[in-house]
C-alpha cells in the first residue's frame, strides 16, 4: 500500500510540471530534458523578446547618437537575423528536436558576438563585451549539455580558434603591439578555457549525479515492484491455500487474518464474522481428555511462544454446533514489534472416525476369529504356527491353540505328499495362493482334504513375516464330487454306447445334451442340436406336429411318446420312437430327458403291412364295386328291356298308329294330288258347259224367246250341275296347295270376329254366341286366310249343327306357349261311330248338296301345317266341342 | 254416240275355250284369241288397238303370267287378266300385289263377270 501511494506521488510531481503547450512533444521525456527544454524556450522568447528592443534601443541609438550617422545596418541586420534564428529554433524545439536546438542557440550567439565584435572593430569596450558575452555563453552552454560533453569542449576550442584569427586579422587596424596582442591572448585564452573547463566539469558532474540519481531510482523501482510482487504472491498463497490458517493475536488471542479453507472449515460465512474471534469461539467446551478447552489452549500457546512450535489435536465446534478434529500445528512468530501466533490446521475427523471403527471392527475380527467356521491361521515359512482359531484346531482334532503351537507343520509331517513345498514357492511366488487343495493329516492320523486362500504378510523390507489364510474342509464335498463324478462317468459312458438316442431339455424345451447316437439318427452335431436346434432335423412334414406334440407334453409334464421322422442332410429318412420323461428335483420339473430309437425297419415293415393292407382292401373294394356295378347294371339291363319292352310295345301302337296316319296321310296325298288333278281337268270340261250353255241360253234369249220358259228350267238344272261340281273342285283344288303361304302375326280374335260376321245372317235370331277371350295378348305366325278358313269351317258346321235354337261359345286360352281355341256348340252333336271319321275327306253327315264333306279334313290340312292339333269331343244329342291348339310364336 | 268397241285378246292352250270365249263375248266385244303365250304376244304386235289381255294359267311353254310378264314390258297400256281353273296360288299373288294382272276370274268362267268388269272398266 505505501508503494502504491509512493508510486502515485512520484507520479503526480511527473505532471505538476507544467510545460508549456507547444512542448506536449516533451511529455514523455525524462524528467530534466523537460526542464531544458521549457528552459530553453522561454529563453529563445526571452531572447527574442530582448532582441527586438535591442533593435529599437539600436536604431534609437544610431539615430541620435552622433557618434553614428544614420542607422549602422550590419548590427541591425544581424540582430533580425538572430531573431529569425530564434524563431526557427523555437520551431524546431517545438518538433523535439531540443539537441539541435541547443547547438544553433549556442552556436549562432558565439557567431553573433563575433560577428558584432568583427563589425565594431574599433571599439575596445565592444571587445570586451565580446569576451564577457563568450564567457557567459559559455556558463549558459553548461547548462543545456548533459551528454556530449565533448562538443562542448569543441566549442572552446572553435572559439580559442577564432579569437586567434580575429586578433591576428585585427591587430594591425588596431595597431597594436605584439606584446598587447599576446598578452590580450592570453588571457583572453586562458579566460575561456578555465570557464570551459569549469563549465565542462559542471557538465561531468551533472551528468553523474544525475545518472546516479537515475540508477537508484530505477534500483529502488526495482525493489519495491520485487517487494509489491511477493506481498501480493504471498497474500495469495495464503488466501488460496488449501490449508486452513489463521494468524492470532499473542496478547488477546484474537484473530487478525484468516484465510478462505479456514473460513470453511470453521463454518464462519464471512471475513469479517471471524475477525476478532477467539480459538475459544471455535472449540468444544472440553478436549479429549475432558479437560476444559481454554486452559488446554493456554497451555498449547505457552508452549508455541516459549518454543516457536507446537503441534497437537484439537477438538473443534462450529457455529452450527458440530464437533470436528483437527490436527494443528501453532507457530509464533514476530512482525512490527508484535508476536504473532500462526494456526495451520489439518481436518482429521474422518481418520479419527477411521481410527475409532477400526477399534471396533477389531473387536468384531476377533469375535469372527474366533467363532468362524473355517480355520484361520498365520505361520511362519518355517512351519511355526503363529495363530490358529478354534476352527482350525478342531479341524485338525486339537485341544487348544497352546498343543496346535507346538506343531511344526514343516517338520511335522502334516501335509500329505509334500505339498507344503509347493504351498511355499506358490505363495512366494505370487504372493498368494487361492483354492489351494491339499491333504493334511489329523492328530489322530486321519486324513483330511483342505482348501486354503492364504497371502503372504511381509515387512517393509520384503522379508516374509507370516502367511495367513483361510482353511477349509473340504473332505466331504472332495468325496461327493468323486461319487457325482463317478455316476456323471457312468451317465457318461451309458449314453456314449447307448443304442438309443438320448436328449435332455430344459422345462422350455431348450436342449442342453444329446448324446452320440442321437447325433447320428438326427445327422446333427452337438452344437446344431443345442437349444432349438434339434427341429431343423425334423422332417418338415412332422415339423409342426411335433412342436405341437412337444409344446403340449411340456404343459402337461407327464410321459410323452412320439413317432416322427428325422431328415438327414444327407436326405436319408430315418423314423424314431421319441421317449420324454420329466426330471423331477424336489417334485419340481427342472427338464425332461428323453430317448429316440430307431424305428425306420420297424416303420418300413409296417408301411410294408400297410401297404399290403391297403392293396388287399383295396382288390376288396374294387372287387365289391365290379360286383355292386355288375349287379346294377344287371337291374340296370332288366330295367332297360323292361323299359325297351314298354317303349316297344309304345312304339308298337305308334308305329301301328303311325301306320294308320301314314296309310291315312298317303291316302290323303294320292287323294289330294288325284283330286286336285281331277278337278283342273274337269274344269275345263265344266268350262265347255257352262260356255255351251250361256251361248245357248244367249241364243234362245235372241232367237227363240217363246220357248224360254219352257227351256229355261233345263238351263237352270245344266247350271246348277255346273255350280256343285265347280264348288267340289274348289274345295278339292285345297289338296293340291303347297305349303308355302306366307304367314304373318295374326290376331286370332280378330279373325274369330271376321268369320261371325261372314255367318251373321245364319247366327241371327236362332244362336247366342257367348264369347270368352283371353286377356293375354298372343302372337301366332299363321296364314290369315287360312286361319280364316280353319275357323269359318268349324263355325260353320257349329251353326248347321243346331237345328232350333241354341248357343255357341268361343274360349280362348294361352296355355304355356300355345293358344287354345274351344268352340262348342249346343247342337246335335256326332256319333261315337262318326267321330273317328269326321276327318276324312268327303265324310259328311249333311244332307246331299249342303255339305262337301270335305271342310273338316282342310281344317285338319290347315291345322296340321301349321304344327297345331284339333281334336273333337262331342256327347250326341247334347252338342260338340272343338279344340284347336296352335303354337304362339315366342 | 258410238262407243268404241273393246278388243280382248284371250290366251289359252284349249281350243273349245277359245271358241266358247269368242262365240258368247263377240257381240260386246272385238275378240282375238291365241293358243299360247308365243302366240298371244305376235297377236298383241299384230293388233295395236288391243285393250285387255286374258289369259289361262297352264299353258304349255309359258304360261300365263310369264307371257304377261313379257307382254306388259312392250305394252304397258294394255290391262291384263287371269283366267284360271286353279285356287289363287303365289305368283299370281304376286302378280296382282305388282299390279301386272288387274284382276284373276276362276274357271268355270262366268262370262257376266268378265263382261261386267272389263265393260266398268271402259266406261
Amino acid at each position: 500500500m505505501k508503494f502504491t501511494y509512493r508510486l502515485k506521488n512520484t507520479k503526480e510531481e511527473n505532471e505538476n510540471l507544467k510545460l508549456p503547450k507547444g512542448l506536449s512533444y516533451y511529455k514523455d521525456s525524462d524528467f530534466s530534458t523537460k526542464l531544458r527544454a521549457r528552459f530553453m524556450y522561454y529563453l529563445c522568447f526571452s531572447v527574442i523578446i530582448a532582441l527586438i528592443f535591442l533593435v529599437f534601443n539600436t536604431s534609437y541609438l544610431h539615430l541620435n547618437s552622433k557618434e553614428f550617422h544614420g542607422i549602422f545596418y550590419p548590427v541591425i541586420i544581424l540582430e533580425m537575423l538572430l531573431i529569425l534564428v530564434l524563431g526557427i529554433c523555437i520551431f524546431i524545439l517545438k518538433k523535439g528536436h531540443y539537441n539541435i536546438v541547443k547547438h544553433i542557440f549556442i552556436s549562432s550567439s558565439m557567431l553573433c558576438v563575433w560577428a558584432v565584435m568583427w563589425v565594431s572593430i574599433g571599439n575596445p569596450l565592444v571587445r570586451l563585451d565580446t569576451v564577457v558575452y563568450i564567457l557567459a555563453v559559455f556558463n549558459l552552454s553548461s547548462l543545456f549539455f548533459v551528454k556530449h560533453k565533448r562538443v562542448y569542449l569543441l566549442y572552446i576550442i572553435i572559439n580559442v580558434i577564432v579569437l586567434f584569427v580575429f586578433v591576428f586579422f585585427v591587430k594591425e587596424d588596431l595597431s597594436l603591439t605584439s606584446s598587447t596582442v599576446i598578452d590580450y591572448l592570453a588571457d583572453t585564452t586562458v579566460a575561456f578555457l578555465f570557464t570551459g573547463i569549469v563549465g565542462y566539469n559542471i557538465i561531468a558532474i551533472n551528468k553523474r549525479s544525475f545518472e546516479k540519481v537515475e540508477t537508484d531510482n530505477k534500483q529502488l523501482k526495482k525493489t519495491e515492484e520485487a517487494l509489491r510482487q511477493s506481498e501480493l504472491f504471498r497474500h495469495r498463497v495464503f488466501d488460496s491455500s488449501n490449508i486452513p490458517i489463521v494468524v492470532m493475536e499473542s496478547k488477546s488471542y484474537k484473530y487478525i487474518d484468516i484465510n478462505k479453507a479456514a473460513l470453511k472449515i470453521y463454518g464462519f460465512s464471512s471475513r469479517e464474522e471471524s475477525l476478532g474471534k477467539t480459538p475459544l469461539d471455535v472449540s468444544a467446551p472440553t478436549q479429549y481428555d475432558g479437560s476444559p478447552s481454554f486452559k488446554k489452549a493456554a497451555f498449547y500457546i505457552e508452549k508455541a511462544l516459549k518454543e516457536g512450535e507446537v503441534t497437537f489435536e484439537w477438538l473443534h465446534r462450529r457455529p452450527d454446533g458440530e464437533l470436528w478434529d483437527a490436527k494443528v500445528q501453532l507457530l509464533s512468530f514476530r512482525s512490527e514489534e508484535k508476536i504473532l501466533l500462526q494456526f495451520s490446521l489439518i481436518d482429521i475427523t474422518e481418520q479419527k472416525k477411521v481410527e475409532k471403527e477400526l477399534q471396533k471392527s477389531e473387536l468384531k475380527y476377533s469375535t469372527i476369529f474366533e467363532n468362524a467356521q473355517v480355520g484361520i491361521y498365520q505361520t511362519t515359512p518355517e512351519g511355526e504356527i503363529l495363530q490358529a482359531n478354534p476352527a482350525l484346531i478342531d479341524m485338525l482334532g486339537f485341544d487348544s491353540f497352546d498343543e496346535i503351537s507346538k506343531y511344526n507343520i514343516n517338520i511335522d509331517n502334516s501335509y500329505v505328499n509334500s505339498t507344503r513345498k509347493n504351498f511355499i514357492k506358490l505363495i512366494e511366488e505370487q504372493g498368494f495362493v487361492k483354492d489351494f487343495e491339499s491333504e493334511w493329516k489329523t492328530k489322530g492320523d486321519e486324513t483330511i482334504i483342505i482348501k486354503e486362500n492364504s497371502r503372504v504378510v511381509r515387512n517393509l523390507e520384503g522379508k516374509t513375516l507370516y502367511y495367513e489364510g483361510f482353511v477349509e474342509n473340504v473332505t466331504k464335498r472332495k468325496l461327493a464330487e468323486k461319487a457325482l463324478k463317478e455316476s456323471q462317468n457312468l451317465f457318461q459312458t451309458l449314453a456314449q454306447v447307448s443304442p438309443v438316442g438320448i436328449f435332455r431339455t430344459r422345462t422350455d424345451g431348450y436342449t442342453t445334451y444329446v448324446n452320440p447316437k442321437w447325433m447320428e439318427l438326427s445327422g446333427l452335431s452337438f452344437e446344431e442340436a443345442l437349444g432349438d436346434g434339434w427341429l431343423k432335423a425334423v422332417h418338415p412334414d412332422d415339423r409342426e406336429f411335433q412342436y405341437n406334440n412337444w409344446e403340449l407334453h411340456l404343459k402337461k409334464s407327464e410321459t410323452s411318446t412320439a413317432e416322427y421322422r428325422f431328415l438327414k442332410p444327407d436326405g436319408s429318412v430315418v423314423w424314431v420312437l421319441g421317449r420324454a420323461e420329466p426330471e423331477l428335483v424336489d417334485n419340481k420339473i427342472c427338464g425332461y430327458v428323453g430317448t429316440i430309437t430307431d424305428i425306420t425297419e420297424v416303420k418300413k415293415i409296417e408301411n410294408e403291412l400297410k401297404k399290403h393292407r391297403d392293396n388287399l382292401e383295396i382288390l376288396v373294394k374294387e372287387r365289391t364295386e365290379e360286383l355292386e356295378t355288375t349287379n346294377e347294371e344287371l337291374i340296370a339291363t332288366n330295367e332297360e328291356i323292361l323299359k325297351q319292352r314298354e317303349e316297344l310295345e309304345t312304339v308298337l301302337i305308334d308305329l301301328k298308329k303311325a301306320q294308320n296316319q301314314l296309310v291315312h296321310a298317303e291316302k290323303m296325298a294320292s287323294l289330294g294330288i288325284l283330286a286336285s288333278g281331277v278337278a283342273h281337268e274337269i274344269n275345263n270340261p265344266l268350262n265347255f258347259i257352262r260356255g255351251g250353255v250361256f251361248g245357248i241360253q244367249d241364243y234362245i234369249e235372241d232367237n227363240l224367246k217363246n220357248h224360254l220358259d219352257e227351256l229355261q228350267t233345263f238351263i237352270d238344272i245344266v247350271n246348277e250341275g255346273v255350280d256343285r261340281a265347280t264348288n267340289i273342285i274348289t274345295s278339292l283344288n285345297h289338296y293340291s296347295r303347297t305349303n308355302d303361304l306366307k304367314k304373318s302375326i295374326c290376331d286370332m280374335h280378330k279373325i274369330i270376329d271376321n268369320c261371325l260376321v261372314i255367318l251373321q245372317n245364319k247366327i241371327k235370331y236362332k244362336i247366342e254366341i257367348k264369347k270368352d277371350y283371353s286377356d293375354l295378348p298372343h302372337s301366332l305366325l299363321a296364314n290369315e286366310g287360312r286361319m280364316h278358313q280353319v275357323i269359318l269351317n268349324v263355325l260353320t258346321n257349329a251353326v248347321q249343327s243346331i237345328e232350333n235354337k241354341g248357343s255357341i261359345s268361343i274360349k280362348t286360352l294361352n296355355v304355356d306357349d300355345t293358344l287354345q281355341i274351344l268352340i262348342s256348340d249346343t247342337g246335335c252333336g256326332i256319333s261315337n261311330e262318326n267321330i273317328s271319321k269326321i276327318f276324312d275327306p268327303f265324310f259328311t253327315t249333311k244332307e246331299v248338296g249342303a255339305g262337301t264333306g270335305l271342310g273338316l279334313s282342310i281344317t285338319h290340312n290347315i291345322i296340321e301345317e301349321h304344327n297345331g292339333t284339333i281334336n273333337v269331343d262331342s256327347i250326341l244329342g247334347q252338342g260338340t266341342t272343338i279344340k284347336i291348339v296352335l303354337p304362339l310364336n315366342n | 254416240m258410238i262407243v268404241k268397241k273393246i278388243t280382248v285378246l284371250y290366251v289359252d292352250d284349249e281350243p273349245i275355250n277359245l271358241k266358247l270365249f269368242f262365240l258368247n263375248l263377240q257381240k260386246r266385244f272385238n275378240i282375238i284369241t291365241a293358243k299360247s303365250g308365243y302366240e298371244g304376244l305376235e297377236q298383241l304386235k299384230l293388233n295395236s288397238n288391243i285393250d285387255v289381255v286374258i289369259s289361262d294359267m297352264k299353258m304349255p311353254g309359258m304360261n300365263g303370267i310369264e307371257f304377261i310378264r313379257k307382254a306388259s314390258g312392250d305394252f304397258p297400256d294394255v290391262l291384263y287378266f287371269i283366267l284360271t281353273g286353279f285356287d289363287i296360288n303365289e305368283e299370281i299373288a304376286d302378280a296382282l300385289n305388282e299390279r301386272l294382272i288387274y284382276k284373276y276370274f276362276r274357271k268355270p268362267f262366268n262370262i257376266e263377270e268378265i263382261e261386267t268388269t272389263i265393260t266398268n272398266l271402259f266406261r
